[in-house]
């Protein structure tokens, strides 16, 4: 068996590969939760009188941010699948 | 900390001079709408100079005598010898010019610029020069309003010569009204003593007014009321004409070495012309009292014979200096070298660091940094602003703005020196270090040499911009003024930014930046597209300017996306401390581009 082979064999039995997978969602997970926060917060701030400049600043953040939660939940289930 | 004084104590000065002599008021009065005049004549021919001075400047220039005609040339419809000097600074900072042909610009401004007193002196004083002003004004004025460029920069002429007719006209009739009051000549100093104190006053009265014309009206006008003694107007002479190089010093400053040693070879050919005149006074009075008689001026009109005097005082020096223009290169040169600035050295990669891929890895990152954090001096510098400024939370706008000229900044000698030199050690580096392609640390090291390969390309197209970029932020044009402003300024903000993600590596705040900076990217070149358009549908700019544009809309847009690339690979991918959930969100441009169409449709 080569060495790549056996270090495969290894890991699997070990679930080492399914451990990263996990550790992987949790931070995507955080990640989203920090990502939702930011864009309330600027829904909250666009909301306001803003002047048009700045108004068009926070949309662009807030497409940006909401662009990353769904790709960042796409990701998720991707790694999901693959256990 | 100097500037912060000085004006407050000419306010206090001028203010207790108001208190208590209403004449004094009116004389500075007539100081100030000369002054403002002399503005305003810089501004009309401005309108009308813009490509066509350069052009003219470029052809006529190839030999001592066209530099000599120019310089005279320019100088007496300008009337303004510091205008010459710092387009002339321009010329040689940007290599269009050679320090020879600069200096003779220079001295035929100098001449020139003696023109001035014939007209005052000759006609300013001699008749009832606010009818003159009067008309001028308001015909100016009235032109000012409309819109045609031609029309504009005529209007701004008329009304820079109307006010400094009425400027002439106040200081005379202030003048006239003060020597009942005061009379200036009893504090006259004779002998020796008396010529260095009022040649220091006219040194000092020129570096105030920045303005050896309006000094010397004031001295004419001055001894047309006999309120100083002709000596020490002789004296005033010398001295406004040695302080009339603090312009030319003050404009050098920003440029390179070359602008530096014609500042300099001003400045020892008038304070050389100064002292010999100093010492000969009498014998040159003598002369002065010789060529009068010849050209049919009288001995009691002093001030003719003070024109006289101040023009061979110029040509004398120029009549000298003109043989000698090649030793007093070598003297500058000599004085001024061009210092070979020490080339960078790599912080980061040694020997030591080969032994392990991690390591090796981590030395190329930060050799990296090393490059992008010099990159940020060169390019600041390009467009024009100080590093801390640029890394500051200040309106670079508002900056842009008040700044007077654009320097051109020596891109090729720094790039050279410092990053050419680095990125040639890196390569070297990853060449001997020897991974082989299954380890990861090659994909690191691959996308790193990306990121060096991606600041070098930035720069490069920094190089082309800059030609055009020195042009037009110092055309007469506002449009392209104010359109390559936008280009400098937005670069600046990009590494602003950059600068700030690369700080702020903990705070998931930087990945939204990139993308978010790479949405702005897109609205800036729609932006700009559109302005184009319609620059050119209403005439705004010529067709070669268009195109210009053009163009260097394009180099920007490809600084600004190398940068970006940069950035991305040395602050989000190879960044160690950055998760690889962070990196999972990345967006790439197929998604940037739909965020931009949902934007749009919004």
């Amino acid at each position: 068996m080569s060495q790549n082979k056996l270090l495969k064999k290894l890991s699997e039995l070990l679930g080492l590969d399914k451990k990263e997978r996990k550790k992987r969602v949790m931070e995507l997970h955080e990640l989203l939760k920090a990502l939702k926060l930011k864009e309330k917060k600027l829904i909250a701030k666009c909301a306001r009188q803003l002047p048009g400049g700045k108004k068009k600043m926070l949309e662009r953040e807030i497409a940006v941010i909401h662009a990353k939660r769904k790709k960042g939940l796409k990701a998720i289930k991707k790694l999901n699948k693959d256990e | 900390m100097l500037r912060k004084i000085l004006l407050p104590t000419i306010f206090a000065l001028l203010s207790w001079g108001f208190w208590i002599s209403p004449d004094f008021k009116v004389i500075s009065a007539g100081v100030s709408i000369f002054l403002f005049g002399m503005l305003s004549l810089e501004d009309g021919f401005r309108a009308f100079t813009g490509g066509i001075l350069e052009k003219i400047l470029r052809k006529s220039t190839n030999r001592m005598w066209k530099s000599l005609t120019f310089g005279f040339t320019t100088c007496t419809l300008m009337q303004s010898s510091s205008l010459v000097s710092v387009i002339t600074i321009s010329f040689l900072s940007a290599n269009l010019i050679g320090l020879v042909e600069g200096l003779g610009i220079v001295f035929g401004a100098n001449v020139g610029s003696t023109t001035g007193a014939w007209l005052i002196a000759g006609f300013g004083l001699k008749v009832k020069i606010s009818a003159y002003a009067m008309p001028m004004l308001v015909f100016g004025i009235l032109l000012i309003f409309q819109k045609s460029k031609s029309l504009k920069g005529l209007g701004y002429i008329l009304a820079g010569l109307g006010f400094l007719f009425l400027g002439i006209h106040y200081m005379k009739e202030g003048f006239e009204t003060f020597q009942h009051q005061i009379n200036l000549t009893d504090y006259a100093m004779g002998g020796f003593t008396g010529i260095l104190v009022f040649t220091l006053i006219g040194i000092l009265a020129t570096i105030i007014m920045q303005s050896s014309h309006a000094t010397l009206v004031l001295v004419i006008t001055a001894l047309s009321v006999h309120q100083i003694t002709y000596e020490n107007a002789l004296a005033l002479t010398i001295g406004a004409n040695v302080g009339t190089t603090i312009t030319a010093v003050i404009g050098s400053l920003t440029a390179n070495v070359n602008g530096r040693r014609l500042a300099l070879s001003d400045v020892l050919f008038k304070v050389s012309a100064g002292i010999v005149f100093i010492l000969f006074l009498h014998s040159i009075m003598d002369l002065v009292n010789f060529i009068s008689a010849s050209i049919g001026i009288a001995d009691d009109n002093y001030t003719l014979k003070l024109a006289v005097f101040h023009t061979l005082f110029n040509i004398a020096g120029v009549i000298i200096m003109v043989p000698l223009v090649k030793p007093l290169v070598r003297l500058v040169s000599t004085l001024l070298p061009k210092r070979d600035r020490p080339r960078e050295r790599p912080l980061f990669l040694n020997e030591s660091a080969y032994e392990f891929p991690d390591t090796a890895v981590e030395s190329v990152r930060n050799e990296t940094l090393h490059i992008w954090d010099i990159t940020i001096d060169l390019l600041s510098g390009v467009f024009g602003f100080k590093r801390s400024d640029v890394l500051s939370e200040k309106d670079l706008y508002q900056i842009a703005q008040s700044q007077q000229h654009l320097a051109q900044y020596d891109i090729d000698s720094a790039y050279e020196q410092k990053i050419k030199v680095l990125y040639g050690e890196i390569v070297t580096f990853i060449s001997k270090a020897g991974f082989s392609w299954e380890m990861e640390q090659s994909g690191q090291i691959h996308w790193l040499r990306k990121a060096n390969q991606n600041i070098v390309d930035a720069i490069k197209d920094t190089k082309h911009l800059q030609k055009n970029l020195v042009i037009y932020a110092n055309s007469s044009n506002p449009h392209m003024r104010e359109a390559y402003t936008k280009i400098r300024v937005e670069l600046a903000l990009l590494i602003r930014k950059l600068e700030a993600i690369r700080l702020e590596t903990e705070d998931e705040d930087c990945i939204f930046s990139l993308d978010h900076l790479r949405l702005l990217l897109d609205e800036h070149i729609t932006n700009m597209n559109k302005w184009l358009a319609n620059a050119i549908r209403n005439n705004l700019i010529t067709p070669e300017m268009a195109t210009s544009l053009m163009n260097d809309v394009s180099y920007a847009t490809d600084v600004y996306r190398n940068l970006l690339q940069m950035g991305e690979t040395l602050f989000v991918k190879q960044n160690l401390n950055m998760s690889e959930a962070n990196r999972a969100v990345l967006l790439n441009d197929d998604e940037l581009d739909e965020i931009n169409k949902q934007l749009n449709n919004t």
